[in-house]
């Protein structure tokens, strides 16, 4: 690696030290409306760059100030170096080897030459504080793996003081690997993600600075970013934060220069490919651009992407809260490539392929664009409550998809077959349910696909199921209020909830209630628990009332010691949904009518018949919910009948002059939690096309599939 | 010499000749995947019919419905469709009983009924077993540095090229693939119909020749030699039942969403059964190249049919005309046998396929 000398540092940082500030400066990159920052700017970046197309490398010099707002005194700052994370001995390599990740696993035993990844710093040092060089170790808070490079700190020589600023000025190079997560090259096309030195989150009371593991993402501070891209003239570059200024060198290089603010994170990606197709939306707060940079091998994604944004923005600017950047750039990478799918502020990759006739394009930048406001803005922990990221975006995706592209066709939508997202977030969810809660730390979950399928599929549709409790309408609200409210900072699990429970209280869609004490030693059983339901249910209607059922420890006993304190009637299901695994599933168990005098000849007129019809319902699953039911019998009437779900079942009995055609639990379909959802109706009259048609298939798959074999003869 | 004939229509009519052949693979190939969907359909109907949430599958194709049943089909200690694919075996292991009977029945214009296929299979099953394994040895051997080769050309084509350009591309390696398994298929095909050509033969020791080995160079011999007849016929008949296949599958799913079963189940089926009589279609072709090249070469003296050959100038056989010397003139009366009467023909040795007394000679 390139070793840069002490003078020649000193003349390349002196410049670019009049540039580093944190003070605050008139709305540049934001639709700000009167003009001030956004957020709490604790860091100032100035980074001067040079890419080297050809060896995917990169040598830049970062001037970067942090304001120490945490009201401690700092002794020592921990910085992010993520591209070492692509080494065969990272944390990160291992991760992928023992638990699944995006790493292609092909490449576990012997780790490719070009999918090599490294950042290394060559130079540092501090106002005030001088060469700091020496003073930079590498540590591992997560798993204590000294081979992992991925954080290093700096121990400061003497103590920042609360309120003061740093200004440190690094000279780094990036070797950039053949795309192995989120970043480096593919071809031609490079992306810059991760790519520079930036340090953890001083958060309660402690540095977060975790390490990069292969199922998490990121967590930072608001900063402002004024970054200098030198490469070759033929590259398109699309970047965080809005270009301010482009200059044509003499070498046929070109110097592109950008300035993000309010923003955590700078992303950038270049290739000699890219298609432009701009549009503008124009929001609550003023214009956005929307700047999409497609390949040329895809010529109809910058349509595609331009059409899905515009309506996006209009879905969320309406029901969330307004976008407050003046752009956000679509970037198309490279196929096959893992770039795919990710989000950086102000800017997202996409992931379309030539041939695509569902709306998973579409889908795929409407979710990347929902993390500009649930990890931008709202920008929780993306390793200690992923579910809060990338849960409730899932949740605001399948939302959007189904108001622009319809509930049941919002990825697939042909005359001849249909699918829509909820129902495609469900199906991950009940692949593997009840390994882990959504609430886990990202990269503690079971394994890889665990961590997918829960904190994407899972959070998605318990956040569908609240919808279906508390009202869509009151679901909106609360969600917007929590944006609105936590929106450049970084809240956590229990903001949330009690984000929704203060919402729907105000609503009258839940009601507050303060449980009894927890009492230590208590022996009881869940069930117990639930019968000595504290609020008075006759206070609450009957929709509202939940049966109190925390996560239960590893003896079986409720857990109380981790139960957030319960605040509302929502938070029996806070804490089966969010903090447990329970598996909700009811199902309609028996239905029968015969006639109440059944020892009488039965009359010609069937109507002078009178019948006694039972109906059984059954909780089959560890999830206590309140449900209902709705009996449909065949003269016409339709009842509805409430279960709380304590007890394991229920029997519902009817003496009526008609017979039950169909008994359904959640008619309205709401409880998309509900595990299986054919178990939860029962029509007296069966209809046997839905299984023949599948029986078809099966049948004619197989018959092919024999034919296909016999070729071996 | 064999007459030479269209291999094409040839086949097409040999195909006709011995339709049951064709119907009852067919009979085994539905009614197997029938057998072993009972029980995957039992639990589809136990999981579907009497519920509302399959109603989306009634007027519509909801395909969450249809991956959420396949996982409610995972659940209990029995779940799973585990023995669904038991079917494919089966009809494998009943195709190799078919097939010998089927060329044996081309080749014999025997009538293809079910006893005789099954006959003629129990007789080269180990022979057609064999050449299995031969097959799959040779398209090992060969088609395996060919798909490495493809990886290699794919990864080359990567590094400079994406999405419809790169698809071509790579297609163009997997049509090679393709085209050269077409010839190993051939080759195999023809194998097979020598088989049961020599089959056919008595061995000096009376036994029918049974040597795989011997079916080899003919088959060789007979694919080079009529390369360019064999192969475009070979190809149109896969690209033909392969067409089929695709098209009433693509017809069939644009049915899906109907509240209807048997358009969609009329359709498959006869894409299937398209494919299975192009396959059929195939070997009878193969099997009318091979006539037309037969293993054993006819018999120097071969034994000619006696009417208009034997005599050809038989004053009897009424298509021969009389000799002009023998044309009786007006006013005489025409007779029928002349006189004298002709001398009758002799041979300069004695027949030796007639028995002739010697006194002299003991008898052996």
């Amino acid at each position: 690696m390139p070793r840069t000398r002490p003078l020649l540092v000193a003349a390349l940082l002196l410049p670019l030290t009049a540039h580093a500030q944190t003070t605050p400066q008139p709305s540049i990159a934001t639709n700000s409306p009167d003009g001030k920052p956004l957020s709490t700017r604790v860091v100032a970046y100035n980074i001067d760059a040079k890419l080297d197309t050809d060896k995917k490398t990169l040598d830049a010099i970062e001037t970067l100030t942090y304001k120490n707002l945490t009201g401690h005194p700092l002794t020592s700052i921990p910085f992010h170096l993520y591209l070492n994370a692509f080494r065969p001995r990272s944390t990160f390599t291992k991760e992928t080897h023992f638990t699944g990740g995006v790493l292609d696993p092909e490449d576990d035993k012997n780790y490719p030459s070009e999918k090599l990844g490294s950042i290394t710093i060559s130079h540092i040092e501090a106002d005030g504080y001088g060469d700091l060089t020496s003073a930079m170790h590498f540590i591992a808070p997560d798993d204590n793996n000294a081979e992992d490079h991925t954080v290093t700190e700096i121990t400061l020589p003497h103590p920042l003081a609360p309120n003061d600023a740093i200004t440190f000025r690094f000279a780094f190079h990036d070797v950039f690997p053949l795309s192995v997560a989120r970043n480096g090259y593919k071809r031609d096309f490079i992306m810059g993600g991760q790519w520079y030195p930036k340090p953890g989150v001083f958060w309660h009371g402690a540095w977060n600075c975790h390490q990069y593991h292969s199922s998490t993402e990121f967590f930072s501070d608001f900063a402002t970013f004024r970054v200098s891209l030198t490469l070759p003239r033929r590259y398109v570059v699309g970047a965080s934060g809005v270009p301010i200024g482009e200059v044509t060198n003499s070498d046929n290089t070109k110097t592109l220069s950008f300035y993000g603010e309010d923003i955590g994170d700078f992303a950038w990606a270049a290739s000699p490919n890219f298609t432009i197709t701009d549009g503008t939306y124009l929001s609550s707060l003023g214009p956005v651009k929307i700047h999409v940079l497609a390949l040329a091998a895809h010529p109809k994604a910058g349509a595609r992407y331009l059409n899905v944004m515009q309506k996006t923005l209009a879905q969320y600017d309406h029901r969330y809260g307004p976008y407050p950047y003046k752009i956000i750039t679509v970037i198309d990478p490279e196929p096959d490539s893992e770039m795919g799918g990710m989000e950086y502020p102000t800017l997202f990759t996409g992931e379309t392929s030539w041939y695509d006739p569902t709306y998973l394009t579409e889908q795929a930048a409407e979710h990347e664009f929902g993390h500009q406001y649930w990890y931008g803005m709202v920008a929780t922990n993306e390793f200690e409550d992923a579910w809060l990221d990338e849960g409730i975006n899932s949740y605001t995706e399948v939302k959007v998809m189904a108001a622009i592209f319809g509930q049941n066709t919002s990825v697939f939508g042909r005359s001849y077959a249909n699918i829509g997202d909820t129902d495609l977030r469900r199906y991950d969810y009940f692949i593997e349910p009840d390994f882990d809660p959504v609430t886990r730390w990202a990269f503690k979950f079971r394994n890889f696909y665990s961590y997918g399928v829960i904190t994407y599929g899972k959070s998605a549709t318990l956040l569908t199921t609240l919808e279906g409790i508390i009202g869509r309408d009151t679901m909106d609200e609360a969600l917007r209020t929590y944006f609105m409210r936590y929106r450049f900072t970084h809240p956590t699990t229990e903001d949330f909830l009690r984000t929704i429970e203060e919402v729907a209280i105000a609503d009258g869609k839940a009601i507050s209630t303060v449980p009894p004490p927890p009492t230590h030693g208590q022996h009881s059983t869940i069930s117990d628990q639930s019968t000595a339901t504290s609020f008075n249910e006759a206070d609450a209607s009957p929709a509202l009332v939940f049966p109190s059922s925390p996560p239960l420890t590893s003896t079986g006993y409720p857990d109380y010691a981790t139960t957030p304190a319960t605040n509302s009637s929502l938070r029996s299901f806070f804490n089966q949904a969010v903090y447990g695994t329970q598996i909700l599933d009811y199902s309609v168990d028996q239905v029968s009518s015969d006639p109440a005098q059944w020892w009488l000849p039965e009359p010609k007129d069937k109507k002078q018949v009178q019948y006694l019809s039972s109906v059984y319902l059954h909780r089959k699953g560890d999830f206590v919910l309140p449900v209902t039911a709705e009996i449909v019998f065949d003269d016409g009437t339709r009842l509805r009948e409430r279960w709380d779900g304590l007890d394991r079942w229920t029997k519902f009995t009817y003496t009526r002059n008609a017979k039950i055609l169909s008994v359904e639990i959640d008619p309205d379909h709401t409880i998309l939690l509900d595990k299986d959802l054919f178990n939860n109706s029962y029509v007296t009259t069966p209809n046997n096309i839905p299984a023949r048609k599948l029986s078809n298939i099966w049948l004619s798959f197989q018959q092919l599939l024999a034919q296909l074999s016999t070729w071996i003869v | 010499m064999p007459e030479r004939s269209n291999i094409f229509l040839h086949g097409f009519f040999l195909t006709l000749r011995c339709f049951p052949a064709l119907i009852w693979a067919y009979i085994f190939n539905l009614g197997l995947a029938l057998i072993f969907s009972i029980r995957l359909h039992a639990q589809f109907s136990s999981i579907m019919d009497h519920s509302l949430a399959a109603q989306r599958l009634t007027s519509g194709f909801d395909l969450s419905t249809l991956a959420n049943t396949f996982l409610r089909l995972q659940d209990g200690p029995s779940g799973g469709n585990a023995g669904a694919f038991t079917s494919v075996p089966l009809y494998l292991l009943v195709y190799f009983f078919l097939v010998p009977g089927t060329l044996f029945c081309y080749q014999t214009k025997s009538p293809a009924h079910l006893s005789t296929l099954f006959h003629q299979g129990l007789l080269h099953f180990w022979r057609f077993f064999r050449i299995t394994l031969l097959t799959i040895l040779v398209s090992a051997l060969i088609l395996g540095p060919l798909v490495f080769i493809q990886g290699k050309w794919a990864d080359q084509v990567d590094k400079h090229a994406v999405e419809l350009h790169a698809f071509f591309a790579t297609l163009v390696g997997y049509v090679i693939i393709f085209l050269v398994a077409s010839i190993l298929r051939l080759y195999f095909d023809l194998v097979e119909v020598y088989t049961v050509q020599l089959g056919l033969h008595l061995r000096h020791n009376g036994k029918p020749d049974r040597r795989v080995r011997r079916a080899l160079a003919p088959a060789w011999r007979t694919l080079r030699a009529h390369f360019s007849q064999a192969w475009p016929v070979f190809l149109f008949l896969t690209i033909l039942g392969a067409s089929a296949v695709v098209l009433t599958a693509r017809a069939s799913m644009h049915m899906l969403a109907q509240p209807r079963v048997w358009p969609t189940f009329l359709l498959a089926q006869f894409g299937l059964f398209v494919l299975l009589f192009t396959r059929f279609w195939q070997r009878a072709a193969e099997t009318s190249l091979a006539l037309q090249n037969p293993t054993f070469t006819p018999s120097p003296l071969p034994i000619l049919p006696v009417v208009g050959k034997v005599n050809p100038i038989d004053p009897l056989h009424p298509n021969h005309p009389v000799p002009a010397h023998q044309i009786s003139l007006p006013g005489q009366p025409f007779d029928p046998i002349p006189n004298p009467e002709p001398a009758s023909p002799s041979l300069d040795e004695p027949d030796p396929g007639v028995f002739h007394h010697n006194p002299a000679k003991s008898p052996q």
